[in-house]
């Protein structure tokens, strides 16, 4: 590979939207919204990731946090289940919350890659959207 | 420098041209005339030839030396063309030189032919020579790598002389024909053709010494080192020319950031002057030379006359460094746990390697340092574990042994006796604290007693029984095996038998005596038993006592290993720290490490020892360990003036520092050859050493890419650099006081006294809460899922370092980050996001909800009050319209 984006090489990087598009989430649910399989030689770039709230759905109650360190709602890229421990993310509290899109996320190493939206609250069931990008150069 | 000041305003050809040159003997001589001999015209023909290619030399010299100037300067002085290779050395004899001024003493009507060899010849080898060692003077005054050699280094032969260009010339291309009459012109027109040439040469020498004495005046470039004290505190910055107004000629260190340092030449008062990277600091403009003094105390600013060295990973770093952009920035402190099966645990089971939850309970950690009130990160590198191995010297009897494991006591002599169970063996039995023992009984000793009598005639001795483990297990089926091996003596099998107690119930067996375990190994080396099964009945703790019931020689027992078959776990912990407390709730995988993290807010400060307590409620399915603890401070930025804005420059100094260590990799790759180490361990296993020895593969030719704290007093290497921890250290004679920097160098040995140091480093040893910045990874290194282990895919050869997220296993392998300066704030913006104040008591954050939000009047609006921080407030409401 050249360090020109010729039409050869352009053919092996793929652009793939993360869209989860307004959807109920339960208070403690979180939904996998991507599941990224990196194979050897292949490298993924986070390029963006995004969450909102769009309301809230059960009124009257103040949330109490699962997990604090993640705030009302998060997304999250992760290698691993424990939700505490994300690659990169991005976490609502009162206005839509975005990675710092200066600081890409690159991974090399093979694996199960995971983006997942999570309600970090045990009392408050959530209207979310998540949004995102990744570039994965194959 | 005392080199040529000026020429005469003379017309540069481009070039130099060859003519009838042939080729001058290398050692400088040339056709000697011997004017006994009959008169031959070829003998001054070839004369005059050979000068003519010492004239070539000269001005592959100029060409030389005036690319050299192009590459550290970055601009193009004028040179000639070349007509063909040639050497740029100028050979030298002295005695074949006439004079070395501006005379040349032609022939004229009234001389002899052999005048044209013994002084106009001589006079032209000797201006040449002049105007080649001029240039060279210039260059090894100027340039630390000249590239053009003296001639007459001692400038004993040669005198140091303003240079012209004023020998009587013309260019005529002439040349000594025999076939021509025998008259003056004859000699005297070929050398002033070559009086000629060496006019021309002088004139670009005399524009190149004039460029090599006052770089500034021209310079589109400059590589400028800060030293302080001697000692180079920063690697060679580059700045450019941007702007120049004919009198003040401004160079700025990179272009593309306001306020970043600047050289200032001043073209009418030959001055230079620094301006440093804060607007307010702004040096006194000096006489101009390629070293001044700088605006601290011992500083200088010294301009290289030469092309540094690529830069290394820390010289990025810096430069990072100069930047800070705006937003929450996560900050390390000094106060972690790097390994947590030590006496800064309480709570929770010792395993082997690190602290443990097998089940829900209360573990602490306490850490030393102090913190002032504020927002606080700490992370904890978890490993959700089905299996348990504890340590053999983990158990509640009193029994230690080599490698942290347990040795049962053999033959104790009396005086010996300790908080252990014993049995009696042979003879007529013993006596001990007033009982009677019998060959086969058991008892406990105590250190209250120590001693003990043989009962009859025949003697008796005692040995250590058992010893007792306390463990807490999930639940469910489970296997039991035992690393164990024989220490003394010999034997070929041991009788051990292996209880679960649970509490209040009785011994359950789980290894039987009755089948004894072989022994096949020389002695020290580990054996294991099959797995044994077992069903814990509860969580709650039981103890495991293992029993020796038969077997000569001495049984040791390295490690117990307790495995299920559990899968997945959830982890629902409240973390206490600094008097606040925060929630992890979080499913786990078997073997898959990963980090907990909570956020707090401390509101008063903690002095000294800083705890931090976990209490791990639900569920019991999937013990944790507990490996690695970190505490980071979360703040704003406070960014540089006018720095606001260049996010990006901080990542592009990171993948500039990643080039940079990729290339001094396979610069060492090369090196090596077949030769080069292997850094995986048993065929493709990676181990946290695998990665310290990756690393210094990495610093073979990147010697300050890893931080290392507390250097022993002898292990100072040379070309890697250290930074003072305490008040002042010593090495090589100089002191050094804290926070200064120093070079480790050969010749100054490997030994400093009077403090500490660390290695600087451009990357740290990761820790919990450095998930998800730049790591930097061997390529091909990976997480194998199926066996729950890393592995390497390369070996050393292709193991490219490569920067990628830090993922946690990373971290439990020992893998590096890069430091803070290369960091991105985790949230844009000023504000800190009210998440990370979760309790305590900072400022409340009003936040509502309301719906509907359209319809038809009236219209009736529910409001959530979702505000933080505001419990017990009241509150003011403003509809406005």
């Amino acid at each position: 590979m050249n360090g020109f984006v010729t039409t050869q090489r352009y053919a092996r990087v793929l652009d793939l939207p993360l869209s989860f598009s307004q959807t109920e989430l339960a208070a403690g649910k979180s939904i996998r919204i991507s599941r990224l399989r990196l194979e050897r030689f292949q490298r993924l770039e986070l390029r963006s990731l995004t969450v909102a709230v769009i309301a809230i759905l059960t009124p009257g109650v103040v949330p109490a946090f699962l997990n604090t360190a993640l705030s009302l709602c998060s997304v999250g890229l992760y290698r691993g289940t424990i939700i505490t421990g994300p690659l990169a993310y991005a976490a609502f509290t009162n206005t839509p919350s975005t990675i710092n899109p200066f600081s890409s996320c690159v991974v090399e190493t093979p694996g199960d890659y995971n983006v997942i939206v999570s309600n970090n609250t045990n009392n408050t069931d959530l209207s979310v959207i998540a949004t995102g990008s990744v570039k994965l150069y194959y | 420098m005392n080199q040529l000041e000026s020429a005469l305003v003379i017309a540069l050809r481009d070039t130099i041209k060859w003519e009838s040159a042939v080729v001058a003997p290398e050692s400088g001589t040339l056709t000697p005339v011997v004017p006994s001999l009959p008169f031959d015209s070829v003998t001054y023909q070839e004369r005059d030839r050979q000068l003519a290619y010492r004239d070539l030399i000269l001005g592959a010299a100029v060409v030389e030396v005036s690319v050299q100037v192009g590459d550290v300067w970055n601009y193009s002085l004028p040179r000639p063309i070349l007509q063909g290779p040639a050497p740029f050395a100028l050979p030298f004899v002295g005695t074949e030189a006439g004079t070395f001024s501006s005379q040349i003493r032609h022939v004229t009507n009234v001389s002899i032919p052999y005048d044209a060899a013994r002084y106009a010849d001589a006079d032209l080898y000797g201006r040449d020579s002049l105007v080649y060692e001029v240039l060279a003077r210039a260059c090894a005054d100027t340039f630390v790598d000249p590239s053009i050699p003296q001639i007459d280094a001692t400038g004993t032969v040669i005198p140091s002389t303003s240079i012209w260009s004023l020998g009587q010339g013309a260019p005529l291309q002439a040349d000594i024909n025999a076939l021509l009459p025998l008259n003056r012109d004859l000699f005297k027109n070929p050398d002033r053709n070559l009086a000629d040439r060496d006019n021309q040469l002088a004139g670009y020498v005399a524009r190149l010494a004039q460029a090599l004495k006052n770089p500034f005046a021209s310079a589109l470039r400059l590589y400028v080192q800060i030293e302080a004290f001697g000692t180079v505190q920063r690697e060679p910055d580059v700045y450019a020319l941007i702007s120049d107004n004919g009198t003040r000629r401004v160079f700025q260190t990179e272009p593309a950031l306001p306020g970043a340092n600047q050289i200032i030449y001043n073209s009418m008062a030959n001055t230079l002057q620094w301006i440093r990277e804060r607007v307010d600091e702004v040096h006194v403009p000096q006489i101009y030379a390629m070293v001044i003094p700088g605006i601290e105390f011992g500083q200088y600013l010294e301009t290289l006359a030469e092309v540094p060295d690529h830069k290394d990973a820390q010289y990025w770093r810096g430069k990072a460094g100069i930047i800070q952009p705006e937003g929450i920035q996560v900050s390390d402190t000094d106060i972690y746990l790097t390994t947590t099966n030590n006496a800064a645990t309480d709570g929770g089971y010792t395993q082997y390697g690190s602290a443990s939850l097998t089940v829900p309970g209360l573990i602490t950690f306490t850490m030393s340092g102090s913190i002032p009130p504020g927002d606080y990160r700490v992370s904890v590198l978890g490993k959700p574990n089905s299996t348990v191995e504890i340590a053999g010297a983990q158990n509640i009897s009193d029994t230690s042994g080599t490698l942290g494991g347990a040795t049962f006591d053999i033959n104790v002599p009396s005086g010996s006796v300790a908080n252990k169970v014993y049995l009696v063996e042979h003879g007529n039995g013993i006596v001990y604290n007033g009982s009677v023992y019998l060959p086969g009984d058991v008892f406990n000793g105590t250190t209250a007693d120590a001693t003990y009598t043989q009962y009859g005639a025949v003697t008796s001795r005692i040995r250590q029984y058992s010893i007792n483990f306390l463990l807490a297990l999930p639940a469910g089926p489970w296997t039991c095996q035992i690393e164990y091996t024989n220490l003394s003596g010999s034997t070929d099998s041991f009788a051990i038998k292996g209880e679960y107690v649970a509490s209040g119930a009785s011994a359950v067996p789980v290894i039987q005596n009755i089948a004894p375990i072989p022994f096949t190994a020389t002695n020290g080396n580990i054996q294991i038993t099959l797995p044994a099964n077992m069903d814990v009945a509860n969580a709650a703790p039981f103890t495991f006592p293992i029993s020796w019931t038969g077997g000569d020689g001495q049984f040791h027992v390295r490690k117990l290993t307790f495995q299920s078959e559990a899968v997945a776990g959830r982890y629902a912990m409240t973390g206490t720290f600094a008097g606040s407390t925060a929630q992890v709730d979080v499913d786990g995988e078997d073997k898959i490490p990963g980090v907990l993290r909570w956020q707090y807010y401390a509101d008063g400060s903690v002095v000294g020892a800083v705890p931090f307590s976990i209490n791990y409620t639900a569920d019991a399915t999937l013990p944790i360990q507990l490996q690695q603890v970190q505490v980071q401070t979360l703040d704003n930025y406070v960014p540089t003036p006018l720095g606001q804005g260049f996010q990006g420059w901080r990542k592009e100094c990171l993948d500039r520092a990643e080039r940079s260590i990729q290339q001094g990799y396979a610069m060492a790759v090369d090196t090596y050859g077949t030769d080069l180490p292997t850094c995986r361990i048993n065929g493709t296993y990676w181990t946290p050493e695998a990665s310290e020895n990756w690393m210094s593969l990495v610093e073979v030719y990147n010697p300050r890419v890893r931080e290392v704290p507390s250097i022993a007093l002898d292990s100072i290497t040379d070309s890697f650099q250290y930074q003072v921890d305490t008040a002042s250290v010593v090495y090589d004679g100089t002191t050094y006081f804290e926070g200064q920097k120093f070079y480790g160098v050969e010749s100054a040995g490997t030994v400093y006294s009077g403090g500490t140091v660390h290695q600087v480093g451009a990357f740290r040893k990761s820790q919990p809460g450095h998930v998800g910045l730049p790591a930097l990874v061997p390529l091909g290194l990976y997480f194998d899922d199926a066996d729950k282990f890393v592995k390497a895919y390369y070996d050393s050869a292709r193991s490219t370092p490569t920067l990628m997220a830090c993922q946690p296993w990373m971290i439990e392998y020992g893998l590096y980050v890069a430091q803070e300066e290369f960091w991105m704030p985790e949230t844009l913006g000023l504000n800190l996001p009210s998440d990370i104040v979760p309790l305590g008591y900072p400022a409340p954050i009003a936040f509502f909800t309301g719906s509907p939000v359209v319809g038809e009047f009236p219209l009736n609006v529910s409001f959530t009050n979702l505000s933080t921080g505001a419990s017990g407030a009241t509150f003011h409401w403003d509809f406005g319209d």
